[in-house]
């Protein structure tokens, strides 16, 4: 018995739902502020039709023509207006002209024009004057004086603070470094290999133990274990930070929407610039050293945490509610579970990125490998550098092999 | 002749003689930026929007569109549509998932929008299973794992909970899986994990959006006949949610159609397949076989059309005799039927009847002179 055609079971009503969730999204407003750059996803006619036409117009203006770029300026609106009206009807003249969808902003385009053109009109130096940005030195000065203020007062008042900080932080170093440092070697190479074996069989095992060997006979040995010691606690303060964080994130759009910016300002910053604050809180010494690295290296997991989060499928959300999990149990039980790859990611990026900055921090006093290279450099031995140098590739390997998720997986 | 539901008639629904489990009042739900929705809740209610104006000139999609209906005790109800016309937003009001944008969910003729999260989690971890049609199961736990998880989200004790877990695991057929984990188990499996997970609970309402609706044809069927057996033996309420129309048929006392988020239909199988009521409904009935819902009672005519005033000598049936049982009874003496009750012949049936009834649509007529 045929009843059904089966494909008709199929034929949905699809709404436009991402129009939906676009008009939701909480960046919109930032979106509008950002200007133009927000046409390029609604009316790009309407825009390429403007921008043309306003840049003849501060064209004209700068050669001298300030009345015909006035002319033309009130012509291109007049004409958008009436191609918007004779369009097929309101509603497509609203999609296709940017004009009519987002009045303000093409209101602000427009005076912006004018304005450009109005200060054309009788300064003959203006063409001139554009082609090199007006500085002000005084500008940047002041306010270079105003952070200098801003940190000098908070190394005062937060005094206190930054000292239990800095205790703090330096006992976990001290106490990493010597749990490291009392094992006696052997005993080291037995556990990592142990370790490597467990996780990649011979073939890894035999790649760890010569990294080590390297570390061991050309007399790395404790300055390895000292920048292990800082890459391990910058990872703790690492993982009690980043991930929670990654969590709040993944939960809220809008400390997302603050915190991105601030992620990838973390992020571009040359690591350089956070040594000079970190000394002025936490003076020079390791805590600074581990402050520093933490910043650097903190980023991607925090990242990786909210896209592991964010990637569980909403059924798995939806299964959990309905059998009457709170919210709690439903991230302890399915959400960190399921972004667990993810997170493993993140702490993989995070150690070779704190790997990353050991020569940087040596320069305030990180010491370990990074002080080698540093030192070397300095006196320009480059035997001696490049040397220190392959001991922190060593050190990156075995981190890499044992710690990540690495390529390989739970393989 | 796959749309045969061997079962159909084991139990007749309970509507009317008990008080509902589930019922929902008037149930709406717009989809779209709040306030927007509450200024057109009103326009979409007196009909003066309707949802194609609501999605395109205000952006919101009418998911549920004044949806009513009463689950019985002990009752499968299917609800049947197409995809898109709101069935699983609708079914997510009843556990709320999804809250209304307006109207009411009782359960128990008690209403749920007033729960807060604690009772609300509770209701949900005791009352209310709930099966998914992408299954929905933890990845990283075991069957064992998956199967205990509302147990242990509402916190029983580890000995309840084993005991519960293996019983549901049983039940479904899946013993000596336990330890398993969900992507070594083909489809059919994984829903009947997802299924013993709802069972683990001991909930008596089943919600089920679209179960079966990924499984390949003969899985599906199998799966059919066992969840309508193993509902009825257990006694569970359930609400079932198709694209489907045999399956509608296959598995549900009562079938409710929906389309663009109303409830067009609400009646039993014989119903819905007999006596559509728009052409809509008529579209979907249009090849199923009359043969298993069509009784005496209803294509009868009076027995003076075939002259007949005793039984004797003819074949007799009874008011409720079925089609199929009647076209036995025709070929084999090649005269009429005596439909009787009691003693007196109350109506007969020729070869013309029958064939009326078979041929569907005359049938509707035919239903008033009876
Ligand atoms: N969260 C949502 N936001 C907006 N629209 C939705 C949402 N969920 C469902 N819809 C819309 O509601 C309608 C009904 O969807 P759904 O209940 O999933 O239908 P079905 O289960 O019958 O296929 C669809 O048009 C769908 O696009
Ligand atoms: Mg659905």
């Amino acid at each position: 018995m045929t009843f059904q055609p089966a494909g008709a079971a199929t034929i949905a009503a699809k709404t436009p739902a991402s129009e939906t969730a676009r008009r939701n999204q909480p960046l919109q407003s930032f979106d509008l502020l950002v200007g133009p750059l927000s046409f390029s996803q609604a009316a790009r006619r309407g825009l390429a039709f403007y921008l043309l036409s306003d840049g003849i117009a501060v064209w004209l203006a700068t050669t001298g023509l300030v009345a015909q770029a006035f002319v033309l300026l009130g012509l291109s609106r007049l004409l958008a207006i009436a191609f918007g009206w004779l369009a097929v009807g309101r509603r497509s003249a609203r999609r296709g002209l940017g004009a009519v969808r987002r009045p303000w902003l093409e209101a602000l385009l427009y005076l912006f024009t004018l304005a450009v053109v109005a200060a054309a009109n009788g300064t003959g130096s203006f063409a001139a004057s554009l082609s090199g940005f007006p500085a002000s030195q005084a500008l940047r000065v002041s306010a270079a004086t105003a952070i200098d203020a801003a940190v000098g007062y908070l190394t005062v008042q937060g005094d206190g603070f930054f000292r239990v900080v800095t205790r703090g932080l330096l006992s976990l170093l001290k106490g990493l470094e010597a749990l490291l440092t009392l094992t006696p070697w052997p005993v080291l190479f037995a556990v990592i290999g142990f370790a490597a074996w467990k996780r990649g069989g011979p073939m890894l095992l035999a790649v760890v133990w010569a990294a080590l060997g390297y570390l061991g006979l050309f007399g790395y040995w404790a300055e390895a274990l000292q920048t292990s010691a800082l890459v391990l606690a910058s990872l703790c303060v690492c993982l009690v930070i980043g991930i929670p964080v990654g969590i709040l994130l993944a939960k809220s759009p809008v400390s997302r929407a603050i915190a991105s910016p601030v992620l990838d300002l973390m992020q571009t910053m040359p690591s350089f610039v956070y040594l000079l604050p970190a000394v002025a809180f936490f003076s020079i010494g390791k805590p600074p050293a581990l402050i520093a690295t933490v910043i650097f290296a903190l980023p991607p997991l925090v990242r990786l945490t909210c896209l592991g989060i964010e990637q569980v499928p909403l059924h798995v959300r939806e299964a959990m509610q309905a059998h009457g999990a709170t919210p709690l149990q439903t991230l302890l039980k399915a959400e960190l579970p399921l972004a667990l790859p993810s997170i493993r990611t993140g702490i993989n990026q995070t150690i070779m990125m704190c790997l990353s900055m050991v020569v940087v921090a040596a320069l305030i006093g990180g010491g370990g490998l990074g002080y080698n290279v540093l030192f070397a450099l300095q006196n320009v031995q480059y035997g001696e550098g490049i040397l220190a140098g392959l001991g922190i590739v060593f050190c990156a390997v075995l981190f890499d092999r044992l710690a990540g998720s690495g390529r390989k997986g739970g393989a | 002749m796959n749309a045969v539901p061997k079962m159909l008639f084991e139990t007749s629904p309970a509507a009317g003689l008990s008080k509902p489990v589930v019922s929902c009042r008037d149930v709406w739900k717009v989809f779209g930026h709040r306030p927007t929705v509450e200024r057109i809740l009103d326009d979409l209610r007196a009909g003066r929007i309707d949802g194609e104006r609501a999605r395109k000139d205000h952006g919101c999609v009418v998911a549920v569109n004044g949806a009513s209906f009463d689950v019985y005790p002990s009752e499968v109800f299917c609800i049947m549509g197409l995809s898109g016309s709101g069935k699983s937003t609708l079914i997510r009001h009843v556990n709320r998932l999804i809250e209304a944008t307006s109207g009411d969910i009782l359960i128990d003729e008690r209403s749920i929008n007033a729960l807060d999260a604690r009772a609300l989690r509770d209701l949900r971890a005791r009352r209310i299973g709930m099966v998914f049609q992408n299954v929905a199961l933890l990845p990283h736990r075991t069957v064992e794992e998956n199967t205990r998880l509302p147990l242990e989200l509402r916190g029983e004790t580890e000995a309840a909970t084993d005991a519960a877990v293996q019983r549901a695991l049983a039940i479904v057929g899946l013993s000596g899986w336990e330890d398993r984990f969900p992507r070594e188990l083909s489809g059919g499996m994984q829903q009947r994990v997802g299924l013993a997970r709802a069972l683990a609970a001991d909930a008596d309402i089943l919600l089920m959006d679209e179960p079966f609706s990924a499984l390949d044809p003969l899985i599906r069927k199998q799966l059919q006949d066992e969840f309508r057996r193993l509902v009825k033996t257990l006694g569970k309420t359930a609400l079932f949610i198709t694209h489907d129309l045999d399956e509608a048929i296959r598995i549900g006392d009562r079938i409710a159609i929906m389309r663009d988020g109303r409830i067009v239909q609400t009646g039993t199988p014989a119903e819905i397949v007999l006596a559509p009521v728009n052409d809509y409904v008529a579209q979907f009935v249009e090849g199923i076989s009359p043969v298993h819902f069509v009784d005496a009672q209803r294509i009868m005519v009076p027995p003076a059309r075939y002259a007949i005033d005793t039984a004797t000598g003819l074949p007799v049936a009874g008011r409720d005799t079925r089609l199929d049982r009647l076209i036995e009874l025709q070929t084999e003496s090649g005269g009429p039927i005596a439909i009787v009750e009691g003693a007196t012949v109350v109506g007969a049936i020729g070869a013309r009847e029958i064939l009326l009834a078979m041929r569907g649509r005359g049938e509707r007529q035919k239903e008033t002179c009876a």
